[in-house]
């Protein structure tokens, strides 16, 4: 059971490396991002949080779950015609920087990035509850 | 039973493998895209194919269409972390027989099979 853990672990690292190498490269048009780019972030960012899950990593999982949330929340602003300002992307891309690196080395990663990503997380949730996007 | 699970997340891949049944009964093949999947469906033609949503292009009730077109016949489930009424809804309405949420464990599987078998 617990060789299988391990299996699955290095599988999520890998997985976890590639979809931030696309996300990394989705972000190279810089922002704004369209709809059609954000809607691939949150496609990322789920899978993400579904393989974090999976693996019981609980602070990663609400971390790639609350970006895939705000990757969405954006995407509807834009749709609706809002203007984003720019703090408001800047936090996307502090998220992905942290993303970024969880796509490096993971175990140096998880631990130390937590006390960072739960202060952005709740920038992300307050942005995201005042409907503050502009 | 021949079962094809199509989810681009090789972790989630991988999960499903390792609580699969060891009975010898069950044979799984993996595909990560719509392509490889109909690929995989011509050639060993699987008696259930296990699709995630949340895809990228296609999400897993889009494929089944897409496979469903295409004139190949199997038991569709779909795998999800999102079990919003629509969403099943919509799963439903496309013939699939169950929707199962992920994560996946070995309780969630051997039930699956034992309602599929």
């Amino acid at each position: 059971m617990e060789r299988m853990q391990d299996s699955l672990f290095q599988v999520f690292c890998e997985d976890c490396r590639q979809r931030v190498q696309r996300v990394a490269g989705i972000m190279q048009a810089g922002v704004p991002l369209s709809c059609v780019q954000l809607d691939q972030l949150h496609q990322e960012f789920d899978t993400l949080f579904g393989g974090a899950r999976a693996v019981h990593l609980p602070e990663m999982e609400l971390f790639f779950r609350s970006m895939a949330i705000y990757a969405r929340y954006l995407r509807n602003c834009l749709r609706e015609g809002q203007t984003i300002e720019q703090s408001a992307w800047q936090d996307l891309l502090a998220g992905i920087a942290m993303a970024g690196r969880c796509g490096g080395d993971m175990s140096q990663c998880f631990e130390p990035c937590n006390k960072p990503r739960s202060t952005l997380l709740q920038v992300i949730e307050n942005r995201i509850n005042k409907g503050n996007a502009r | 039973m021949k079962i094809l699970i199509v989810d681009d997340s090789m972790t989630s891949r991988m999960l499903f493998k390792a609580y699969m049944p060891k009975d010898g009964q069950h044979e799984l093949f993996e595909a990560a895209v719509l392509p490889d999947a109909l690929e995989k469906m011509r050639k060993v033609q699987p008696e259930l194919v296990i699709l995630d949503y949340n895809m990228p292009e296609y999400n897993g009730v889009e494929m089944a269409r897409v496979m469903l077109d295409a004139g190949l016949k199997a038991k569709f489930v779909l795998l999800t972390a999102n079990t919003q009424r629509t969403v099943v809804d919509s799963a439903l309405a496309a013939g699939f027989i169950q929707v199962v949420e992920k994560p996946v464990n070995a309780a969630k599987i051997a039930a699956l099979l034992a309602q599929v078998a």
